[in-house]
């Protein structure tokens, strides 16, 4: 009997792991999540939900605004002490799965 | 032996409320879709009014009453303003975030993932965002960090829940994004080196936990790890650690909470 309650306990002890799972999580690869994404878009008219084919990080180059540091703009830190608001869009942007998921959603 | 078991039971529930950085692939998220979605428009559309280009981002992954004392979010990241191209060609603008997360298949280790508001809010047991931007001279240097790449550099993959920010041994995603911050300081890439100043000028979390509870989670977790600590005290990485940080040193510009 306390045999098995160890190992009933050993094993609950082992399996606990599962539940610490929410902190610093990846979500972006769910399938759930971009089910309900997908069921969300569009049902008010401010709801559009988009994935995203490339991000670059923009940055300032004073009053011109911002500019795509890919696009070969030069870095630089003038004009960035007082900041302006930004534009965001209004869409909502989400992480694709990942290849792996993706194509596992094509096979039988 | 039978109580042996018992306590290490009741221990490792114990321990699952330490800085929550621990993860796992799926979560499903405590609110509708809707309520996630209009939250992270909140939390970009507040940032971008500040005129935030980069800034540090925390979400609440697991209830508020299950931190232990000094801990108040979960998982931290940076953010970037940012272009995005949409699968269908629209160029709009938003921010992406550059975090640290732990494999799902491997919890003893990490990995790097870009994603978006939407996908970090997604799982929160709060809709509670921790907000520090600092100030512009530091977010061009974040922001040059990032678009170089060079951020990839600072990863360690071997992960524990309380890391020790003052050695390389582990590194949660606070520690990651204290190593951002701190590579964009000293515009270096060295790891011992941030790691020295580290010590020298962060002021990291204490972890109020008893050593025999981290043993617990030390011998059954894979991601608790205490060896990288040399003391009887556990200390670590944390979003109001980064605050008080920045705050000190005259880098932060501004911190907000935003709830939903």
């Amino acid at each position: 009997m306390k045999t098995k309650l160890s190992i009933i306990l050993l094993a609950a002890c082992l399996t606990s792991t599962c539940s610490f799972a929410n902190g610093s999580m990846d979500n972006s690869q769910q399938a759930s999540k971009h089910s309900a994404l997908a069921a969300s878009h569009g049902t008010k008219a401010s709801v559009q939900v988009a994935s995203v084919a490339s991000a670059v990080p923009l940055i300032s180059v004073g009053s011109a605004g911002v500019v795509s540091v890919a696009a070969g703009a030069s870095i630089i830190d003038a004009a960035v002490s007082k900041p302006q608001p930004l534009e965001v869009t209004e869409i909502t942007i989400t992480a694709d799965r990942s290849p792996k998921a993706m194509l596992a959603d094509c096979e039988e | 032996m039978r109580y042996f078991f018992i306590i290490a039971f009741l221990s490792l529930f114990s321990v699952t409320s330490l800085a929550g950085q621990a993860s796992q692939a799926e979560q499903q998220s405590q609110f509708s879709s809707e309520q996630v979605i209009a939250f992270a428009k909140q939390v970009e559309y507040q940032a971008a009014e500040q005129g935030a280009r980069a800034f540090i981002i925390a979400r609440v992954g697991q209830s508020a009453e299950s931190l232990p004392d000094g801990i108040a979010f979960t998982h931290t990241a940076v953010a970037i303003y940012s272009q995005l191209t949409l699968a269908d060609g629209e160029v709009v603008n938003g921010y992406q975030i550059y975090n640290l997360y732990q494999k799902a298949t491997n919890p003893a280790k990490s990995h790097l993932v870009n994603d978006f508001p939407v996908d970090f809010f997604w799982g929160a047991a709060e809709l509670k965002a921790g907000i520090l931007i600092p100030i512009p001279a530091l977010q061009q240097r974040l922001i040059e960090l990032v678009a170089s790449g060079q951020h990839q550099s600072l990863h360690n993959e071997n992960y524990s829940i309380i890391a020790n920010p003052f050695n390389d041994k582990y590194q949660n995603c606070t520690e990651f994004t204290l190593d951002m911050i701190n590579a964009s300081i000293y515009q270096t890439l060295n790891v011992k080196q941030l790691k020295v100043n580290a010590k020298k000028y962060f002021k990291p979390q204490r972890v109020k936990v008893s050593r025999f509870k981290l043993a617990m989670g030390n011998l059954f977790v894979d991601h608790i790890s205490t060896d990288d600590h040399s003391k009887r005290q556990i200390y670590t990485t944390s979003f109001g650690s980064i605050k008080r940080y920045l705050d000190d040193n005259d880098l932060l510009s501004q911190s907000l909470i935003i709830n939903g």
